[in-house]
């Protein structure tokens, strides 16, 4: 059990490691970090928009609010921190990435209904949070320079380690299969 | 630099009987000042998770993590309602009994404020 449990680890490990060398080969700056998680957070209140207009299912909408008030309650800060420093973040390319993926995947929910909506929504907020969480902790927070992007980042993390077991939680629930 | 030591002591002690004024905190017959608690949430926990207090104390709740959170009765009988980070809530306990609570926004953080006479 314990060596299955390594192995499942070390797959996703190497799949997220996998999705960032793709993206970006050098280490991003500050500024590209910045643009990066709010853009992921962005991008996952827009999926639960999509979730609060199409399921029906109490867990899945509770879980989609959630999202929308803790997303938006870490981008509020990471504005206040932008405001603050007065610089402004850079696009590049892994957010051009995580943009372009996020629309593909709002276009095949979209099309969706019911239980097939649900289990697609919760099995791509499950997946989606594990990558973000991988980049977050193993490139982001080591990467930035200034310490107040290393705090936002490290306390963002807790908030979205707790949506990655909740998402978890809502996957088994829907019986999905 | 002692003066200002004795300013904040000043300031705590005037704490004491500001909480002591608080709607609810009639049944203070246990003997002693009503006291004011404080709960901290944090990474997503109440801490401490369990509290006992005295009737007619206070507890207040303070939020540090970037999600809001929410301090609800199970019952119903009070509610803190969205705690931003920094944000704060206070509630009395005139009688005795065991009070269980959760935050609303994520039921799996539970706590329970236990008032012992
Ligand atoms: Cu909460």
């Amino acid at each position: 059990m314990p060596r299955r449990l390594l192995l499942t680890t070390v797959a996703v490990l190497s799949v997220a490691a996998a999705g960032c060398a793709s993206a970006d080969e050098k280490a991003m700056n500050d500024l590209e970090i910045a643009h990066s998680a709010y853009t992921a957070g962005n991008l996952d209140i827009r999926y639960a928009h999509l979730a609060l207009a199409l399921s029906e299912n109490e867990t899945v909408r509770d879980f989609a609010a959630t999202m929308i008030r803790d997303h938006s309650a870490v981008n509020d800060e990471a504005v206040a921190l932008i405001t603050k420093l007065k610089v402004t973040p850079q696009d590049n390319d892994l957010s051009r990435a995580l943009v372009k993926g996020a629309g593909q995947k709002r276009a095949e929910l979209v099309a969706l209904k019911g239980q097939a909506f649900d289990c697609a929504y919760a099995t791509n907020e499950l997946g989606y949070h594990q990558v973000v969480n991988q980049t977050v902790e193993g490139s982001f927070i080591p990467q930035a320079t200034v310490p107040e992007l290393k705090d936002l980042l490290s306390d963002a993390l807790v908030t979205f380690k707790v949506h990655e077991g909740h998402a978890e939680g809502m996957v088994a629930s829907l019986n999905c299969g | 630099m002692a003066r200002i030591a004795v300013t904040a002591l000043l300031a705590l002690l005037v704490a004491g009987p500001v909480s002591g004024g608080l709607p609810g905190s009639s049944g203070a017959a246990g003997g002693g000042a009503p006291r004011l608690h404080r709960v901290i949430i944090e990474d997503f926990a109440f801490r401490p998770q369990r509290l006992e207090v005295r009737p007619g104390d206070s507890v207040e709740w303070v939020n540090l993590d970037l999600a809001p959170h929410t301090a609800s009765d199970v019952d119903g009988a009070w509610d803190s309602g969205e705690l931003a980070r920094q944000a704060s809530f206070r509630a009395s306990f005139g009688a005795a009994g065991n009070f269980a609570y959760l935050c609303a926004f994520h039921p799996m953080m539970r706590g329970e404020i236990v008032v012992a006479p």
